[in-house]
């Protein structure tokens, strides 16, 4: 008697949730929660006591995004949800035997949860441009309480030439800043050499915000990401013109490197040119050492030394930090998971990434090819930095997951769904 | 025997004994490897370091144990300078950790003592000839050395080099002796007094500089290895010779690294290379460290090239090896990923059980296992990528 009223009242939610005004609601209710939880990250979580903000924000989020996965009946049997849920289980034997840092197992897990709880959303929400338009929104508020909060550093003109001027680290450690903002110029500039309304041309403001914070991070890093995505971007617009696309590529980088000479930037410019002297012998002009990048090299050398004497299953979470006696990552993604979780975890990840970029591409929709982008930079940024357990590498996943899935070419919005089955039940 | 024929071969009853022999000769090439690689210069450092390491962990109550390196007297080389060498190690493992410092009587050979201070042991000297101080957390720091300072420094010592900044607790016994009160004001009226250092009873004058804070991990490293000592430029004797002092720890890479400089930047012959037997530890064979140290590295590098390149060599051989294994029994026996992923783990397991029970890293050299580092990659994936499209075409 009870389990029927129970059930009564299931189905009657579950109605009432699929009338068009609600599904709409829904939809947008669920995008603010996006766009406020992608604002909070790069605002809050590198901040002590801060991060409690975010924390409850990804709770609200996926209490909201769970119960309405489970009303409108999204596909809990995806196998690619759960391939990441493998990748855990593999690191657990190394860490267990050897590094012991549960925690880190656990903050792993929780980024895990973080990841399918947004793809729930994205699901839920259907709409790949509203998606990239919350993103924005939630990074364009970022961006403009970064201003705010860095005003004097930015109108002291001055400033901008000293090699200590690197703003962000209020907020948390200046590259992670930097990869939201590669992540909103990433998605805006697929939105605008593929848009399908005249609106979408305004992501170029968007770009060129986000393009202007992510350089006052110093961040070289960011700095490749945008390079190698200036090269892919635009390959997917006029790949069938080389010529065309050969000098759109070649303008891009020359223009660049000429912007690299003007005395803003002369910050960033000294930090590659450093880079280039140190490690390569390079003559650039400048003499000093680049201590940064030598120390990403010796830690990527001594890194991949202790991943190779510990090759079946590593030295478990953080095992180059606790075995190594430096209180640093190894500055490599890909040596940092074959010193931690062995040759199997680093190969696991890595043909998980590469089949989620294969399925995108099978997909054949717009925005899927924004994941082929993604994980192409995830490559290159194997060299230079550790990625896989970050937060904004999750936010990236869960849009690569989605992505993956979906072509927007192809499905309407549940709204829309829900208005033609009205239509087809009248006719 | 020709290619095409080799399928027709692995499909008769000499299937077993081909890929037993196949086999087999995995296990050599991979075998081979290992043994090889304990011939190179790299495995000989890594050795010598990991002898070192050992070193510094039975000492037990210390964590560090120190080199000290000098010119021979007859040679005309001399060391790097100290604040180029120490940027150089500072930078290279992070700001945490003690590993360099330019030293003169680093270890008491010569009876150095402050005429004014009553001390039981004799002094070190930290050489240093910069001393442009910066501020730092309502103190200052040394230019290079990250030794913090009670003041920016009394600078006016004209041509002479004749300076040193003393310890707070050398300050304290000045100060006791001077029968004044330690005040910040009486502590500034040290700097720019005249003192006397004695060195094997000859006396040198020297001017107060600056007073160094006895806090931080850089000023306890150097008090383990070295003893009291204070920070000066200027030789107080012309037979005194200027040290570079490297402190090794329990960290086996970075004690290979800075071993590996020691090696390749000082060459026997024109330098002293010695443990520090001031404060060390029981049970350090010395005199054994001694001899590694000051073994000639030019000899060992000559066959490094041809070696490494057999190595390369060798694990070509065994990704052919089990590609051939696996790509033509695939489709007839899936289960065969199994046994050749157990193969290919099989040497490295029974090297690093090995090396788990003897300890020695000859049968275990960095070398060896970076290359079979890469050959995992290439097989697994070669193995990964054939079993999907093996599956793929058995569901079609």
């Amino acid at each position: 008697m009870l389990s029927a009223t129970i059930k009564n009242k299931y189905n009657d939610l579950k109605v009432f949730l699929n009338r068009p005004k609600i599904l709409k609601m829904v939809s947008y209710l669920l995008l603010f929660l996006v766009a406020l939880y992608i604002f909070a990250l790069p605002s809050f979580s590198g901040r002590v006591g801060y991060n409690y903000i975010v924390y409850a924000l990804m709770i609200i989020l996926g209490v909201f995004s769970v119960f309405l996965a489970i009303i409108y009946g999204v596909d809990f049997k995806n196998k690619k949800l759960y391939w990441f849920l493998i990748f855990i289980l593999i690191c657990i034997p190394s860490t267990v035997i050897f590094s012991k840092n549960y925690r880190g197992l656990l903050t792993l897990s929780l980024l895990y949860l973080s990841m399918v709880i947004l793809y729930f959303a994205f699901t839920i929400i259907k709409s790949e441009r509203k998606i990239i338009a919350a993103i924005t929104i939630g990074l364009l508020c970022f961006s403009l309480y970064f201003l705010l909060h860095y005003r004097n550093q930015l109108l002291n003109f001055s400033s901008y030439s000293s090699s200590s001027f690197r703003l962000g680290a209020d907020f948390d450690n200046e590259n992670t800043i930097a990869m939201y903002m590669y992540l909103g110029i990433a998605a805006n500039l697929f939105a605008v050499l593929f848009p399908k309304k005249k609106i979408e041309f305004a992501y170029i403001f968007s770009i060129i915000i986000f393009g202007l914070i992510g350089l006052t991070t110093g961040s070289k890093k960011f700095i490749i990401c945008l390079v190698v995505s200036t090269i892919v971007i635009p390959y997917f617009k006029i790949r069938r013109k080389k010529w065309i696309y050969s000098v759109v590529v070649l303008s891009v980088l020359a223009l660049a490197i000429a912007a690299l000479f003007l005395p803003p930037l002369s910050m960033i410019r000294e930090r590659f040119a450093m880079m280039f002297t140190t490690l390569f012998g390079v003559n650039t002009g400048e003499t000093r050492i680049d201590y940064s990048s030598f120390q990403r090299y010796l830690f990527i050398r001594y890194g991949f030394y202790l991943a190779s004497k510990n090759l079946i299953i590593g030295l478990g979470y953080d095992g180059f930090m606790a075995y190594s006696g430096i209180e640093a990552y190894s500055h490599s993604n890909f040596v940092e998971l074959i010193c931690d979780f062995g040759i199997f975890g680093c190969i696991y990840y890595y043909w998980m990434l590469l089949s989620l970029a294969k399925k995108a591409k099978k997909t054949g929709g717009t925005f899927s090819k924004l994941s082929i982008v993604f994980v192409i930079v995830f490559f290159v940024n194997s060299l230079t930095y550790v990625f896989f357990a970050t937060k904004e590498t999750f936010v990236i996943l869960s849009l690569i997951l989605f992505f993956a899935d979906i072509n927007e070419d192809m499905v309407e919005s549940p709204v829309m769904q829900e208005l033609y089955r009205m239509v087809e039940i009248n006719i | 025997m020709k290619i095409a024929s080799l399928p027709l071969l692995l499909k008769n009853k000499n299937k077993l004994l081909v890929r037993f022999i196949l086999a087999v000769l995995y296990i050599l090439s991979s075998c081979s490897i290992f043994l090889l690689s304990s011939k190179t210069s790299g495995t000989w450092i890594e050795y010598c370091a990991n002898e070192i390491t050992n070193a510094v962990i039975n000492q037990k109550d210390r964590d560090y144990l120190s080199v000290l390196i000098e010119p021979n007297k007859n040679s005309e080389k001399r060391l790097e300078s100290p604040s180029n060498e120490f940027f150089l190690t500072y930078g290279a493992f992070g700001e945490a950790n003690a590993f360099y410092a330019g030293v003169m009587n680093g270890d008491k050979k010569y009876d150095a003592r402050i005429n004014e201070i009553r001390t039981n042991e004799s002094i070190s000297f930290l050489y240093a000839y910069n001393f442009y101080n910066y501020e730092y957390k309502g103190h200052y720091i040394h230019e290079f050395y990250p030794i913090e300072l009670k003041f920016r420094g009394y600078h006016d010592y004209g041509k002479s080099y004749y300076f040193c900044y003393i310890s707070e607790t050398q300050a304290n016994s000045l100060l006791s002796e001077m029968s004044l009160e330690q005040t910040e004001e009486n502590y500034q009226k040290l700097l720019g007094k005249k003192i006397n250092i004695t060195v094997d009873h000859t006396s040198f004058e020297y001017t107060i500089g600056n007073i160094y804070l006895e806090q931080n991990y850089y000023y306890e490293t150097l008090k383990n290895n070295i003893g009291t000592f204070v920070i000066s430029g200027g030789k107080p004797l012309n037979e005194i010779s200027a040290q570079a002092c490297y402190f090794m720890s329990e960290q086996v890479y970075k004690n290979k690294y800075f071993f590996d400089r020691i090696l390749k930047e000082y060459s026997s012959n024109d330098f002293n290379k010695k443990v520090n037997t001031y404060n060390l530890g029981e049970n350090v064979d010395y005199l054994s460290l001694n001899n590694k140290l000051n073994v000639d590295i030019d000899s060992l590098t000559k066959s490094d090239a041809l070696i490494i390149s057999m190595d390369v060599l060798l694990a070509l051989v065994c990704v052919l090896i089990t590609t051939f294994l696996f790509l033509f029994d695939l489709a007839d026996n899936p289960y065969i990923l199994i046994g050749t992923g157990s193969l290919v783990l099989l040497p490295y397991l029974v090297f690093y059980c090995l090396y788990s029970i003897l300890k020695n890293v000859l049968f275990f050299s960095g070398t060896a296992c970076i290359i079979h580092a890469f050959l995992f990659l290439i097989i697994f994936s070669e193995m990964i990528v054939y079993a999907i499209r093996n599956h793929k075409k058995q569901i079609q």
